[in-house]
């Protein structure tokens, strides 16, 4: 066991452990894109079944929570945007708009009942798409911001020079 | 900016780089990278190069600028 141990070990030194860190905080960011890319394209185009895209949501819901967590567990919000009910606002507004997008585009493309039951059930579907991905959003942010801020409080209160 | 006061503390005490990155712990090309300028090393390990050569964090890292020489005069 120990020798099994010693050799996994990371052998790594600072600067190399850095590099590391940054060729895989970049492989990540690849990887979500691209995954993220791979499960629009495949919710839009026509023929989509939630089976098919099951793969994709099942890595993006495990790669954000594990970030998200880590992310709380660290007291670190966003390193560009700085933590207000404003900005959340605008993320969720943009979220709903995105998501409001890919609904219309699917009922544009595919023969789903809601494209033939004329414009006003069109709007309904879209608008509630809208709705309900801002207000999820929205929730989701407050909560996020709430735990990120607390943990910072408190990680700031155990650093305080206690002499 | 390149750190010539390492790389003579290192040759004085008549080491290669990867003789001294034995010693820190490092490899050879992170020595290269602290001497040539290109990685800023932690203060941990410029405690340990500095144990190493046996100089001290200002012999080896502390850069004199015109406002500090001026205070030291």
């Amino acid at each position: 066991m120990k020798r099994l141990i010693k050799l996994f070990k990371n052998k790594a030194d600072e600067r190399e452990k850095q590099e590391f860190m940054r060729v895989e905080r970049i492989a990540f960011w690849v990887m979500f894109y691209v995954t993220t890319i791979a499960f629009i394209v495949q919710l839009v185009l026509p023929g989509y079944e939630p089976r098919h895209i099951a793969g994709e949501i099942i890595v993006l819901l495990v790669g954000c929570v594990v970030a998200i967590v880590g992310y709380i567990r660290k007291g670190l919000w966003s390193p560009r945007v700085k933590m207000s009910v404003k900005s959340n606002l605008l993320f969720s507004l943009a979220a709903g708009v995105i998501l409001a997008g890919i609904a219309v585009l699917r009922l544009v493309l595919s023969d789903v009942p809601a494209a033939q039951g004329g414009q006003s059930l069109f709007a309904i579907v879209v608008l509630i798409q809208f709705a309900f991905t801002f207000a999820l959003t929205f929730g989701l942010l407050t909560i996020c911001a709430a735990l990120v801020k607390r943990r910072k409080a408190k990680l700031e209160a155990e650093a305080e020079d206690t002499d | 900016m390149r750190n010539i006061k390492l790389k003579l503390a290192r040759v004085e005490r008549d080491l290669s780089q990867e003789q001294l990155a034995a010693l820190v712990g490092v490899t050879r090309q992170t020595i290269g990278m602290i001497e040539a300028g290109n990685y800023n090393p932690s203060l941990n390990l410029c405690l340990g190069i500095c144990r190493a050569l046996g100089k001290t964090l200002n012999d080896l890292f502390w850069e004199e600028t015109d406002e500090t020489a001026d205070k030291t005069v």
